[in-house]
Protein backbone atom coordinates (compact mmCIF):
# COMPACT_ATOMS: atom_id res chain seq x y z
CA UNK A 1 0.00 0.00 0.00
CA UNK A 2 1.42 3.65 -1.05
CA UNK A 3 0.93 7.09 1.08
CA UNK A 4 -1.66 7.41 -1.19
CA UNK A 5 -3.47 4.46 -0.47
CA UNK A 6 -3.00 4.84 3.25
CA UNK A 7 -4.35 8.17 3.25
CA UNK A 8 -7.47 7.64 1.26
CA UNK A 9 -8.08 4.76 3.34
CA UNK A 10 -7.74 6.89 6.40
CA UNK A 11 -10.15 9.77 4.83
CA UNK A 12 -12.89 7.17 3.86
CA UNK A 13 -13.03 6.12 7.78
CA UNK A 14 -12.36 9.71 9.14
CA UNK A 15 -15.11 10.34 11.56
CA UNK A 16 -16.17 13.29 9.47
CA UNK A 17 -16.64 11.08 6.70
CA UNK A 18 -20.83 11.35 6.49
CA UNK A 19 -21.85 7.66 6.08
CA UNK A 20 -23.80 7.59 8.82
CA UNK A 21 -22.12 5.11 10.85
CA UNK A 22 -22.77 7.10 13.91
CA UNK A 23 -26.56 6.62 13.77
CA UNK A 24 -26.74 2.88 13.17
CA UNK A 25 -26.28 0.25 16.02
CA UNK A 26 -27.91 -2.65 14.28
CA UNK A 27 -29.02 -3.84 17.49
CA UNK A 28 -27.01 -2.87 20.18
CA UNK A 29 -29.21 -0.56 21.77
CA UNK A 30 -31.73 -3.11 22.27
CA UNK A 31 -28.92 -4.88 24.66
CA UNK A 32 -27.89 -1.68 26.05
CA UNK A 33 -31.66 -0.54 27.05
CA UNK A 34 -32.01 -3.91 28.40
CA UNK A 35 -28.72 -3.09 30.04
CA UNK A 36 -27.07 -5.85 29.28
CA UNK A 37 -24.38 -3.81 27.63
CA UNK A 38 -23.19 -1.98 30.07
CA UNK A 39 -19.59 -1.47 30.95
CA UNK A 40 -16.16 -2.39 29.31
CA UNK A 41 -16.29 -5.83 29.29
CA UNK A 42 -19.53 -6.42 28.33
CA UNK A 43 -19.19 -4.26 25.26
CA UNK A 44 -16.10 -6.12 24.45
CA UNK A 45 -18.21 -9.80 24.84
CA UNK A 46 -20.72 -8.08 22.72
CA UNK A 47 -18.21 -6.64 19.80
CA UNK A 48 -16.09 -9.94 20.05
CA UNK A 49 -19.07 -11.79 19.29
CA UNK A 50 -20.68 -9.40 16.55
CA UNK A 51 -17.03 -9.21 14.40
CA UNK A 52 -16.83 -13.30 14.99
CA UNK A 53 -20.31 -14.54 14.46
CA UNK A 54 -22.00 -12.01 12.17
CA UNK A 55 -19.75 -9.82 10.28
CA UNK A 56 -16.39 -12.50 10.00
CA UNK A 57 -20.04 -15.16 8.18
CA UNK A 58 -21.94 -12.43 6.52
CA UNK A 59 -20.81 -8.69 5.37
CA UNK A 60 -16.97 -9.55 5.70
CA UNK A 61 -17.56 -12.43 3.24
CA UNK A 62 -19.37 -10.15 0.88
CA UNK A 63 -17.05 -7.80 0.58
CA UNK A 64 -14.11 -10.40 -0.04
CA UNK A 65 -16.41 -11.99 -2.93
CA UNK A 66 -16.81 -8.15 -4.49
CA UNK A 67 -13.28 -7.72 -4.60
CA UNK A 68 -12.48 -10.86 -5.87
CA UNK A 69 -15.09 -11.25 -8.48
CA UNK A 70 -13.82 -7.68 -9.78
CA UNK A 71 -10.20 -9.02 -10.21
CA UNK A 72 -11.51 -11.53 -12.32
CA UNK A 73 -14.37 -9.47 -14.40
CA UNK A 74 -15.42 -5.88 -14.71
CA UNK A 75 -18.57 -6.49 -15.41
CA UNK A 76 -21.47 -5.62 -12.93
CA UNK A 77 -23.73 -8.66 -13.59
CA UNK A 78 -21.92 -11.05 -10.56
CA UNK A 79 -22.25 -7.78 -8.33
CA UNK A 80 -25.83 -7.37 -8.91
CA UNK A 81 -26.06 -11.35 -7.65
CA UNK A 82 -23.74 -10.45 -4.98
CA UNK A 83 -26.11 -7.47 -3.33
CA UNK A 84 -29.27 -9.56 -3.69
CA UNK A 85 -27.78 -12.28 -1.62
CA UNK A 86 -26.84 -9.80 1.03
CA UNK A 87 -30.27 -8.17 0.69
CA UNK A 88 -31.75 -12.02 1.20
CA UNK A 89 -29.57 -12.75 3.99
CA UNK A 90 -30.53 -9.44 5.99
CA UNK A 91 -33.63 -10.53 7.95
CA UNK A 92 -33.89 -7.87 10.13
CA UNK A 93 -35.98 -4.54 8.43
CA UNK A 94 -33.55 -1.91 10.30
CA UNK A 95 -30.57 -3.42 9.89
CA UNK A 96 -31.76 -4.17 5.90
CA UNK A 97 -32.25 -0.48 5.72
CA UNK A 98 -29.32 0.49 7.44
CA UNK A 99 -26.98 -1.10 5.49
CA UNK A 100 -28.46 0.16 1.66
CA UNK A 101 -28.50 3.63 3.41
CA UNK A 102 -25.10 3.33 4.45
CA UNK A 103 -24.22 2.26 0.78
CA UNK A 104 -25.94 4.69 -0.71
CA UNK A 105 -24.18 7.55 1.61
CA UNK A 106 -20.63 6.50 0.64
CA UNK A 107 -21.60 6.51 -2.97
CA UNK A 108 -22.93 9.92 -2.45
CA UNK A 109 -19.78 11.22 -0.72
CA UNK A 110 -17.28 9.13 -2.08
CA UNK A 111 -17.85 8.84 -5.90
CA UNK A 112 -17.23 12.59 -6.58
CA UNK A 113 -13.66 12.04 -4.69
CA UNK A 114 -12.39 9.20 -6.90
CA UNK A 115 -12.37 9.81 -10.16
CA UNK A 116 -13.60 6.69 -11.48
CA UNK A 117 -16.01 6.08 -13.86
CA UNK A 118 -16.79 2.25 -12.79
CA UNK A 119 -17.31 3.42 -9.54
CA UNK A 120 -19.87 6.27 -10.75
CA UNK A 121 -21.87 3.49 -13.10
CA UNK A 122 -22.23 1.80 -9.84
CA UNK A 123 -23.54 4.97 -8.51
CA UNK A 124 -26.02 5.75 -11.13
CA UNK A 125 -27.31 1.94 -11.28
CA UNK A 126 -28.14 2.08 -6.83
CA UNK A 127 -29.93 5.42 -7.17
CA UNK A 128 -31.86 4.01 -10.19
CA UNK A 129 -32.75 0.88 -8.03
CA UNK A 130 -30.93 -1.42 -10.09
CA UNK A 131 -29.74 -2.68 -6.86
CA UNK A 132 -29.86 -2.43 -3.62
CA UNK A 133 -26.42 -0.87 -3.13
CA UNK A 134 -25.67 -2.47 0.27
CA UNK A 135 -22.38 -1.03 2.04
CA UNK A 136 -20.60 -4.17 2.40
CA UNK A 137 -20.72 -4.31 -1.48
CA UNK A 138 -19.92 -0.92 -2.80
CA UNK A 139 -17.13 -0.77 0.30
CA UNK A 140 -15.53 -3.83 -1.68
CA UNK A 141 -16.05 -2.09 -5.35
CA UNK A 142 -14.82 1.09 -4.20
CA UNK A 143 -11.28 -0.74 -2.35
CA UNK A 144 -11.21 -2.88 -5.62
CA UNK A 145 -10.91 0.46 -7.27
CA UNK A 146 -8.40 2.38 -5.24
CA UNK A 147 -6.08 -0.96 -5.67
CA UNK A 148 -6.34 -1.64 -1.80
CA UNK A 149 -5.24 -5.20 -1.01
CA UNK A 150 -7.69 -8.27 -0.33
CA UNK A 151 -6.32 -8.35 3.18
CA UNK A 152 -6.34 -5.14 4.12
CA UNK A 153 -9.73 -4.24 2.23
CA UNK A 154 -11.80 -6.91 4.63
CA UNK A 155 -9.53 -5.58 7.99
CA UNK A 156 -10.21 -2.75 7.22
CA UNK A 157 -13.93 -3.04 7.12
CA UNK A 158 -14.19 -5.12 9.88
CA UNK A 159 -12.25 -2.48 12.08
CA UNK A 160 -14.15 0.19 10.97
CA UNK A 161 -17.64 -1.59 11.73
CA UNK A 162 -16.67 -2.51 14.87
CA UNK A 163 -15.03 0.68 15.55
CA UNK A 164 -18.14 2.37 14.82
CA UNK A 165 -20.35 0.27 17.05
CA UNK A 166 -18.35 0.64 20.29
CA UNK A 167 -18.61 4.65 19.42
CA UNK A 168 -22.03 4.69 19.59
CA UNK A 169 -22.15 2.68 23.04
CA UNK A 170 -19.30 4.96 24.69
CA UNK A 171 -22.29 7.72 23.83
CA UNK A 172 -25.10 5.43 24.41
CA UNK A 173 -24.35 3.56 27.51
CA UNK A 174 -22.32 5.89 28.27
CA UNK A 175 -19.00 4.90 28.78
CA UNK A 176 -16.10 7.16 28.99
CA UNK A 177 -13.61 8.19 25.69
CA UNK A 178 -10.98 5.92 27.49
CA UNK A 179 -13.00 2.80 27.83
CA UNK A 180 -14.07 3.17 24.20
CA UNK A 181 -10.74 3.57 23.70
CA UNK A 182 -9.15 0.41 25.48
CA UNK A 183 -12.20 -1.68 23.58
CA UNK A 184 -11.13 -1.08 21.10
CA UNK A 185 -7.77 -1.70 21.40
CA UNK A 186 -8.39 -5.48 22.59
CA UNK A 187 -10.53 -6.01 19.59
CA UNK A 188 -7.45 -4.96 17.21
CA UNK A 189 -6.10 -8.80 17.65
CA UNK A 190 -9.31 -10.39 16.75
CA UNK A 191 -9.96 -7.92 13.41
CA UNK A 192 -6.81 -9.43 12.11
CA UNK A 193 -7.66 -13.31 12.61
CA UNK A 194 -11.33 -12.50 11.44
CA UNK A 195 -9.44 -10.98 8.33
CA UNK A 196 -7.36 -14.31 7.98
CA UNK A 197 -10.62 -16.54 8.37
CA UNK A 198 -12.70 -15.03 5.69
CA UNK A 199 -10.07 -14.65 3.75
CA UNK A 200 -10.37 -18.46 3.62
CA UNK A 201 -14.07 -18.50 3.29
CA UNK A 202 -16.42 -18.38 0.15
CA UNK A 203 -20.49 -17.82 -0.36
CA UNK A 204 -20.68 -21.32 1.26
CA UNK A 205 -19.89 -20.39 4.48
CA UNK A 206 -22.23 -17.21 4.83
CA UNK A 207 -24.22 -17.59 8.07
CA UNK A 208 -25.19 -16.16 11.43
CA UNK A 209 -24.89 -17.70 14.45
CA UNK A 210 -25.52 -14.06 16.23
CA UNK A 211 -29.15 -14.64 16.56
CA UNK A 212 -29.34 -12.54 19.39
CA UNK A 213 -28.18 -9.62 18.32
CA UNK A 214 -30.25 -10.19 14.91
CA UNK A 215 -33.38 -10.28 16.91
CA UNK A 216 -32.38 -7.56 18.75
CA UNK A 217 -32.24 -5.63 15.42
CA UNK A 218 -35.56 -6.87 14.64
CA UNK A 219 -37.11 -5.53 18.30
CA UNK A 220 -35.05 -1.92 17.80
CA UNK A 221 -37.89 -1.12 15.41
CA UNK A 222 -40.18 -1.01 18.26
CA UNK A 223 -38.07 0.52 21.09
CA UNK A 224 -40.01 3.06 22.78
CA UNK A 225 -36.86 5.41 22.66
CA UNK A 226 -34.18 5.43 20.31
CA UNK A 227 -30.85 7.29 19.66
CA UNK A 228 -30.28 5.08 16.87
CA UNK A 229 -32.28 4.64 13.27
CA UNK A 230 -31.22 0.70 13.92
CA UNK B 1 -12.07 -53.36 14.39
CA UNK B 2 -14.53 -50.51 14.03
CA UNK B 3 -18.21 -51.42 14.74
CA UNK B 4 -20.99 -50.87 11.69
CA UNK B 5 -24.03 -48.71 12.15
CA UNK B 6 -26.90 -49.02 10.38
CA UNK B 7 -28.43 -45.99 8.89
CA UNK B 8 -31.89 -45.09 7.56
CA UNK B 9 -32.89 -43.17 4.25
CA UNK B 10 -36.43 -41.91 4.87
CA UNK B 11 -38.44 -39.98 2.42
CA UNK B 12 -42.06 -38.58 2.40
CA UNK B 13 -43.92 -36.87 -0.58
CA UNK B 14 -47.13 -35.50 -0.28
CA UNK B 15 -49.27 -33.95 -2.67
CA UNK B 16 -52.18 -31.57 -1.59
CA UNK B 17 -55.17 -30.44 -3.94
CA UNK B 18 -58.14 -29.36 -3.61
CA UNK B 19 -60.93 -31.48 -4.70
CA UNK B 20 -64.46 -31.11 -4.88
CA UNK B 21 -65.14 -28.97 -1.56
CA UNK B 22 -62.00 -30.69 0.60
CA UNK B 23 -58.40 -30.97 0.69
CA UNK B 24 -57.32 -34.22 -0.75
CA UNK B 25 -54.14 -36.02 -0.28
CA UNK B 26 -53.48 -37.04 -3.70
CA UNK B 27 -50.30 -38.57 -3.81
CA UNK B 28 -48.12 -39.92 -0.49
CA UNK B 29 -44.66 -41.50 -1.07
CA UNK B 30 -43.46 -43.03 1.92
CA UNK B 31 -40.60 -44.72 3.19
CA UNK B 32 -39.33 -45.50 6.65
CA UNK B 33 -38.51 -44.17 9.07
CA UNK B 34 -41.07 -41.19 8.29
CA UNK B 35 -44.49 -41.94 7.58
CA UNK B 36 -47.94 -39.59 7.09
CA UNK B 37 -50.68 -40.22 9.09
CA UNK B 38 -54.49 -40.08 6.94
CA UNK B 39 -55.88 -37.06 6.05
CA UNK B 40 -57.63 -35.56 9.00
CA UNK B 41 -60.57 -32.65 9.12
CA UNK B 42 -60.26 -31.37 13.03
CA UNK B 43 -62.19 -28.18 12.06
CA UNK B 44 -64.74 -29.89 9.73
CA UNK B 45 -64.01 -27.93 6.52
CA UNK B 46 -62.07 -28.51 3.40
CA UNK B 47 -58.72 -27.96 5.53
CA UNK B 48 -56.84 -31.07 5.43
CA UNK B 49 -54.27 -31.99 8.79
CA UNK B 50 -51.52 -34.41 8.47
CA UNK B 51 -49.12 -35.47 11.07
CA UNK B 52 -45.73 -36.59 10.39
CA UNK B 53 -43.96 -39.23 12.24
CA UNK B 54 -40.82 -40.67 12.80
CA UNK B 55 -40.82 -44.39 13.67
CA UNK B 56 -37.37 -44.50 14.53
CA UNK B 57 -37.58 -42.20 17.39
CA UNK B 58 -35.06 -39.66 15.77
CA UNK B 59 -32.45 -39.01 13.24
CA UNK B 60 -28.98 -41.02 14.24
CA UNK B 61 -26.19 -39.92 12.86
CA UNK B 62 -25.30 -40.83 8.72
CA UNK B 63 -29.35 -41.17 8.41
CA UNK B 64 -31.03 -38.76 5.70
CA UNK B 65 -34.51 -37.29 6.17
CA UNK B 66 -36.03 -36.40 3.18
CA UNK B 67 -39.87 -34.60 2.94
CA UNK B 68 -41.38 -32.70 0.34
CA UNK B 69 -44.75 -31.45 0.55
CA UNK B 70 -46.89 -29.69 -2.38
CA UNK B 71 -49.99 -28.03 -2.05
CA UNK B 72 -51.84 -26.98 -5.66
CA UNK B 73 -55.20 -26.17 -6.99
CA UNK B 74 -56.18 -24.03 -3.54
CA UNK B 75 -55.26 -26.71 -1.57
CA UNK B 76 -55.56 -25.62 2.33
CA UNK B 77 -53.15 -28.02 4.80
CA UNK B 78 -51.87 -28.30 8.09
CA UNK B 79 -48.58 -30.33 8.48
CA UNK B 80 -48.03 -30.95 12.02
CA UNK B 81 -44.88 -32.89 13.53
CA UNK B 82 -46.12 -35.57 15.59
CA UNK B 83 -43.02 -35.51 18.10
CA UNK B 84 -39.54 -34.03 18.90
CA UNK B 85 -36.78 -34.44 16.57
CA UNK B 86 -34.67 -35.89 18.70
CA UNK B 87 -30.71 -36.15 16.66
CA UNK B 88 -28.66 -38.80 18.59
CA UNK B 89 -24.93 -38.13 19.09
CA UNK B 90 -22.65 -38.56 16.41
CA UNK B 91 -20.82 -41.79 16.48
CA UNK B 92 -19.65 -42.43 12.35
CA UNK B 93 -16.49 -40.15 11.34
CA UNK B 94 -17.36 -37.76 9.35
CA UNK B 95 -20.86 -38.14 9.05
CA UNK B 96 -24.13 -35.78 10.12
CA UNK B 97 -27.77 -36.11 11.04
CA UNK B 98 -29.18 -34.69 7.53
CA UNK B 99 -32.88 -33.62 6.61
CA UNK B 100 -33.62 -31.88 3.69
CA UNK B 101 -37.46 -30.36 3.78
CA UNK B 102 -39.07 -28.59 0.34
CA UNK B 103 -42.17 -27.43 0.51
CA UNK B 104 -44.06 -25.81 -2.75
CA UNK B 105 -47.47 -23.91 -2.47
CA UNK B 106 -49.00 -22.65 -5.69
CA UNK B 107 -52.33 -21.65 -7.39
CA UNK B 108 -54.60 -20.13 -4.50
CA UNK B 109 -53.35 -22.83 -1.65
CA UNK B 110 -52.28 -22.62 1.94
CA UNK B 111 -50.05 -24.02 3.92
CA UNK B 112 -49.04 -24.15 7.46
CA UNK B 113 -45.94 -26.37 9.29
CA UNK B 114 -46.56 -26.46 12.96
CA UNK B 115 -42.96 -27.86 14.26
CA UNK B 116 -41.85 -30.01 17.21
CA UNK B 117 -38.86 -29.34 18.91
CA UNK B 118 -35.75 -30.49 17.28
CA UNK B 119 -33.48 -31.64 20.14
CA UNK B 120 -29.70 -32.20 19.78
CA UNK B 121 -27.98 -34.65 22.29
CA UNK B 122 -24.75 -34.32 23.54
CA UNK B 123 -22.12 -34.89 20.80
CA UNK B 124 -24.75 -34.94 17.61
CA UNK B 125 -24.00 -33.16 14.14
CA UNK B 126 -27.13 -32.10 12.50
CA UNK B 127 -27.68 -30.55 9.06
CA UNK B 128 -30.71 -29.24 7.77
CA UNK B 129 -32.04 -27.30 4.61
CA UNK B 130 -35.94 -26.14 4.36
CA UNK B 131 -36.12 -24.82 0.91
CA UNK B 132 -39.32 -23.30 0.24
CA UNK B 133 -41.33 -22.12 -3.09
CA UNK B 134 -44.33 -19.83 -2.69
CA UNK B 135 -46.17 -18.35 -5.72
CA UNK B 136 -48.30 -14.91 -5.52
CA UNK B 137 -51.56 -16.31 -5.05
CA UNK B 138 -50.92 -19.08 -1.85
CA UNK B 139 -49.44 -18.50 1.73
CA UNK B 140 -47.08 -20.73 3.60
CA UNK B 141 -46.60 -20.52 7.10
CA UNK B 142 -43.43 -22.48 8.26
CA UNK B 143 -41.45 -22.75 12.25
CA UNK B 144 -38.76 -24.22 13.82
CA UNK B 145 -38.12 -24.74 17.36
CA UNK B 146 -33.82 -25.72 18.27
CA UNK B 147 -33.76 -26.90 22.19
CA UNK B 148 -30.00 -26.54 23.39
CA UNK B 149 -30.27 -30.46 24.47
CA UNK B 150 -31.35 -32.59 27.13
CA UNK B 151 -32.23 -30.43 29.84
CA UNK B 152 -32.82 -33.21 31.98
CA UNK B 153 -29.55 -35.02 31.41
CA UNK B 154 -27.59 -31.68 31.97
CA UNK B 155 -26.95 -31.94 28.12
CA UNK B 156 -27.41 -28.04 27.61
CA UNK B 157 -25.41 -27.19 24.41
CA UNK B 158 -23.12 -29.82 24.43
CA UNK B 159 -24.35 -30.78 20.58
CA UNK B 160 -20.81 -30.34 18.13
CA UNK B 161 -22.82 -28.54 15.44
CA UNK B 162 -26.30 -27.68 14.08
CA UNK B 163 -25.85 -26.14 10.76
CA UNK B 164 -29.52 -25.15 9.59
CA UNK B 165 -30.28 -23.55 6.22
CA UNK B 166 -33.12 -21.95 5.37
CA UNK B 167 -33.76 -20.73 1.75
CA UNK B 168 -37.18 -19.03 0.63
CA UNK B 169 -38.72 -18.33 -2.53
CA UNK B 170 -41.22 -16.06 -3.67
CA UNK B 171 -42.21 -15.82 -7.22
CA UNK B 172 -39.40 -17.81 -8.28
CA UNK B 173 -37.36 -14.58 -6.39
CA UNK B 174 -35.04 -15.18 -3.38
CA UNK B 175 -36.88 -13.52 -0.51
CA UNK B 176 -34.78 -14.96 2.97
CA UNK B 177 -31.54 -16.70 2.98
CA UNK B 178 -31.20 -17.60 6.82
CA UNK B 179 -28.15 -19.90 7.80
CA UNK B 180 -27.58 -20.84 11.65
CA UNK B 181 -24.90 -22.66 12.62
CA UNK B 182 -23.74 -23.22 15.96
CA UNK B 183 -20.70 -24.57 17.42
CA UNK B 184 -20.90 -23.90 21.23
CA UNK B 185 -17.73 -23.42 22.52
CA UNK B 186 -16.92 -21.90 26.13
CA UNK B 187 -17.08 -18.10 24.53
CA UNK B 188 -19.61 -16.16 26.46
CA UNK B 189 -23.07 -16.39 24.70
CA UNK B 190 -23.80 -12.69 24.59
CA UNK B 191 -25.26 -11.57 21.27
CA UNK B 192 -25.58 -15.41 20.20
CA UNK B 193 -28.40 -17.93 21.85
CA UNK B 194 -28.78 -15.62 25.12
CA UNK B 195 -31.49 -17.52 26.30
CA UNK B 196 -31.36 -21.24 25.36
CA UNK B 197 -34.46 -22.26 23.34
CA UNK B 198 -34.63 -20.61 20.03
CA UNK B 199 -37.74 -20.44 17.77
CA UNK B 200 -38.00 -18.88 14.33
CA UNK B 201 -41.42 -18.17 12.41
CA UNK B 202 -41.65 -17.01 8.82
CA UNK B 203 -45.29 -15.95 7.01
CA UNK B 204 -44.91 -15.47 3.66
CA UNK B 205 -47.77 -14.48 1.68
CA UNK B 206 -49.23 -11.18 -0.66
CA UNK B 207 -51.20 -9.45 2.21
CA UNK B 208 -49.30 -9.48 5.43
CA UNK B 209 -50.71 -8.12 8.59
CA UNK B 210 -49.32 -4.15 8.28
CA UNK B 211 -49.54 -3.06 12.15
CA UNK B 212 -46.40 -5.03 13.97
CA UNK B 213 -46.36 -2.61 16.32
CA UNK B 214 -49.64 -4.68 18.13
CA UNK B 215 -48.09 -7.93 16.60
CA UNK B 216 -44.62 -7.26 18.88
CA UNK B 217 -46.30 -5.78 21.54
CA UNK B 218 -49.25 -8.46 21.91
CA UNK B 219 -46.51 -11.51 21.54
CA UNK B 220 -44.24 -9.84 23.90
CA UNK B 221 -45.62 -9.38 27.17
CA UNK B 222 -43.85 -12.04 29.31
CA UNK B 223 -39.86 -11.22 30.56
CA UNK B 224 -38.61 -14.70 29.96
CA UNK B 225 -38.97 -14.75 26.41
CA UNK B 226 -37.83 -12.11 24.02
CA UNK B 227 -39.57 -11.55 20.71
CA UNK B 228 -39.26 -9.61 17.50
CA UNK B 229 -40.85 -9.94 14.11
CA UNK B 230 -39.65 -7.97 11.39
CA UNK B 231 -41.02 -7.68 7.93
CA UNK B 232 -38.97 -8.89 4.77
CA UNK B 233 -38.40 -7.33 1.52
CA UNK B 234 -40.94 -7.22 -0.28
CA UNK B 235 -43.50 -9.07 1.19
CA UNK B 236 -43.41 -11.39 4.16
CA UNK B 237 -43.35 -11.97 7.71
CA UNK B 238 -40.38 -13.19 10.02
CA UNK B 239 -40.09 -13.52 13.45
CA UNK B 240 -37.71 -14.94 16.20
CA UNK B 241 -38.06 -15.89 20.33
CA UNK B 242 -35.37 -16.91 22.45
CA UNK B 243 -36.32 -18.33 25.81
CA UNK B 244 -35.36 -20.43 28.81
CA UNK B 245 -39.25 -21.54 29.29
CA UNK B 246 -39.77 -24.17 26.42
CA UNK B 247 -44.01 -24.43 27.11
CA UNK B 248 -44.16 -20.35 26.82
CA UNK B 249 -42.06 -20.56 23.80
CA UNK B 250 -44.58 -22.81 22.11
CA UNK B 251 -47.27 -20.88 23.11
CA UNK B 252 -46.46 -17.50 22.17
CA UNK B 253 -45.45 -19.28 18.77
CA UNK B 254 -48.74 -20.44 18.59
CA UNK B 255 -50.25 -17.02 19.74
CA UNK B 256 -48.00 -15.60 16.50
CA UNK B 257 -49.28 -17.89 14.01
CA UNK B 258 -53.03 -17.41 15.12
CA UNK B 259 -52.53 -13.62 14.82
CA UNK B 260 -50.58 -13.23 11.49
CA UNK B 261 -53.14 -16.30 10.00
CA UNK B 262 -55.92 -15.01 10.85
CA UNK B 263 -55.59 -11.90 8.58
Amino acid sequence: MNMQQLLQLMHIHDSAFPIGTYTHSFGMETYIQQDKIKDPDTLFTYCYNYLHSNLSCGDGIFVKEVWQTLAQSKSFDSIYTLDAFCHAQKLAKESRAGSTKMGRQFLETAVPLADSPMLSQWKEVVIANQTYGHYAISYGLYAYIKGFSLPVTICSFLYSSVAGLIHNAVRAVPLGQTTGVRVINDILSHCEVETLAILEKNLDDLSNQAVGIELASMAHEFLYSRLFIS
Amino acid sequence: MTPHYQTLKGELQLSFYKQGKKTRMTSCYQRSPLKASRTLYPSGNERASVYLVDTSGGIACGDYNQIVITADHQASVDIIQQSATKIYPARIRDKKSKQDISIIVSNGSQLYWHPETTIPFAGSRFQQSVTIRVDASSCCYFADILSPGREKYQEIFQYESIDSTLHVYYEGKRLAYDRLYFQPSSQEMLGLLDDYYFGSAWYIASCIPRDLAMIQQADAVDPNVRFAVTALDPIGLHARWLSRDLCLLKEQMQYFQALVCAD
